[in-house]
């Protein structure tokens, strides 16, 4: 579900409440036939949008899709949320903070299927088709992603390149399937969501920080990659107490907000 | 109405095609199989029973899709005659659906590329003829010859073009998508095959009076004839060319042998041949 949107201003009436009333009202003054084109043409946009595994804003599903209807936005996204799920098995999701005000669309449904190959010799086919390519970046977004959380949730570039380094990724030097591996850490990953990038104030030469991107934070756990790390060094996922700590938190705070 | 609602196979299945695109007819019925296993909907052993139940799988899917303009269609290959399933765009801007993969200009030039396959004898076209489409963009931003040779490399992998011996043409994903478009935008330069009635690009004409047959169309409806004729009402000329008798790996012969075998046997003792040939056989 996505997150409910933070208190705003308290000497204003909170925006939520507005908008829900206005927007049922625009919603409410479109003919039926409007109402359904518009939805549809909304389903339609946010999914050929999300392709480009940008952040989907708010400003151009107005000015592509609703048009004069804008003021209706919030009912439509709701319309168009409970569709994505139920025919496509995406989740449409809204993001805080510094994404405030835009979406996107993460896959609920598990694509993996082998079980189910190794079940049966005639079956080959993998549903989701990827690329070599994308399953190498995988691969290395992952180990970026576990090092990072294992470091305590945030790593310095110098101490990320040097444990890249020991694993023949070497930002200095052009690499078969990544390329440019400063550009795919610091510009791509960054701007699909899955890293965050930020410059430590006051520091010259400049320090830079990697964290966990909006899209990390949806599409994997801190358990996957304390488990995958685990695995990795044949441990218990508990013989990393502090690790461990975070992650026990991390999924009590699940079992919370899917109780409330 | 009254839909079958969808669940976790059929979303399953939905974004298997998202992501492919199109499959052919042995990658379909394996995914079927797939998403029924993973997620615990009856499926039938045996082959031949699991079309209805897949033809009603793709129509529930195809129901709750068409809202959003998008449906799964068969195609068939110009080539061999094989079946493929396509997730298609049914609006009229079909090219929204490449806009998100393919910059103006490199849809610009499949656009072009599409012109000359049209134009030409086999719609097939040289891979120079094509380079140098790029010098042919208006309006939009350049394209060098290595930025088409790439572009074509990317529309080839994902099964828009086939580029074999050399020798450039559309496949069936194209065709599934774009028939219509082309149709409307060629109108006077394409024919529709006589017997299927849908767009063939790649067929036989009869010299006598222009009627296009695709190669399949043309092997099932002359399978019998000693002498084909052209179908054409009012023309009924020979038909000129050699008919592919044997569309696929010998599969055809088999099913006329088999035919004759059953005919004569009338025992129900076990067969001797591969039952396993038929079960890929053309019920789709």
């Amino acid at each position: 579900m996505p997150r409910t949107n933070k208190q705003p201003d308290n000497d204003r009436i909170p925006s939520s409440q507005v908008s829900a009333t206005q927007a049922e009202k625009a919603h409410s003054s479109m003919d039926r036939g409007e109402q359904e084109k518009k939805l549809h043409d909304l389903v339609q946009f946010l999914l050929i949008m999300d392709q480009k595994k940008l952040p989907i804003k708010k400003l151009d599903i107005n000015k592509q899709v609703l048009k004069e209807h804008s003021k209706a936005l919030p009912v439509m996204m709701k319309l168009a949320e409970e569709k994505l799920r139920k025919i496509f098995g995406i989740e449409l999701v809204s993001l805080e903070d510094k994404q405030k005000g835009t979406y996107i669309l993460v896959n609920t449904l598990d694509t993996d299927v082998d079980e189910q190959l190794e079940s049966d010799p005639n079956l080959t086919l993998t549903p989701v088709d990827w690329s070599d390519e994308n399953h190498a970046k995988t691969g290395l977004l992952m180990v970026v992603l576990s090092a990072i959380f294992m470091n305590g949730e945030v790593m310095v570039d110098s101490q990320l390149y040097h444990m890249l380094r020991k694993l023949k990724v070497d930002q200095d030097v052009t690499h078969p399937v990544f390329g440019d591996v400063k550009k795919q850490l610091t510009v791509e990953f960054v701007r699909q969501g899955y890293l965050e990038y930020t410059r430590q104030p006051n520091t010259d030469p400049p320090v830079f920080e990697f964290r966990w991107g909006f899209r990390a934070k949806k599409e994997i756990t801190k358990r996957n990659c304390l488990d995958f790390v685990s695995q990795l060094y044949e441990k218990n996922p508990e013989e990393w107490v502090s690790q461990y700590q975070v992650v026990v938190e991390e999924e009590g705070e699940e079992e919370e907000s899917s109780a409330s | 109405q009254i839909m079958t609602q969808m669940n976790d196979g059929h979303r399953l299945f939905l974004q298997s095609f998202m992501s492919r695109g199109i499959l052919n007819a042995k990658e379909v019925k394996q995914l079927f199989k797939i998403c029924c296993l993973k997620y615990k909907i009856p499926h039938p052993e045996n082959e031949r029973e699991a079309q209805a139940p897949l033809l009603e799988f793709v129509r529930t899917i195809n129901n709750h899709i068409e809202p959003f303009h998008m449906q799964i269609r068969k195609g068939v290959s110009e080539d061999d005659g094989s079946s493929s399933y396509g997730l298609v765009c049914t609006s009229e801007s079909t090219i929204t659906k490449l806009a998100s993969d393919y910059t103006p200009s490199e849809l610009e030039f499949f656009k072009k590329l599409i012109e000359i396959i049209v134009a030409s004898d086999n719609a097939e076209v040289g891979s120079t003829e094509t380079l140098n489409l790029v010098s042919r963009l208006e309006n939009v931003k350049k394209l060098s010859k290595d930025d088409a040779e790439d572009l074509l490399s990317r529309l080839e992998t994902n099964k828009w073009i086939k580029m074999t011996h050399g020798k450039i043409s559309l496949a069936t994903r194209s065709l599934l998508e774009l028939d219509q478009y082309i149709l409307e935008i060629y109108q006077d330069d394409v024919e529709k095959c006589n017997i299927c009635k849908k767009l063939c690009l790649k067929g036989q004409t009869c010299p006598s009076c222009g009627t296009k047959l695709h190669f399949h169309c043309a092997s099932k409806l002359f399978e019998k004839e000693e002498n084909p004729k052209c179908p054409k009402q009012g023309c009924k000329k020979a038909w000129p060319y050699e008919i592919r008798r044997t569309p696929r790996k010998g599969e055809y012969f088999l099913k006329r042998l088999f035919t004759q075998e059953l005919q004569r046997r009338v025992k129900k003792e076990r067969q001797t041949y591969d039952m396993s040939v038929f079960a890929d056989w053309r019920i789709m």
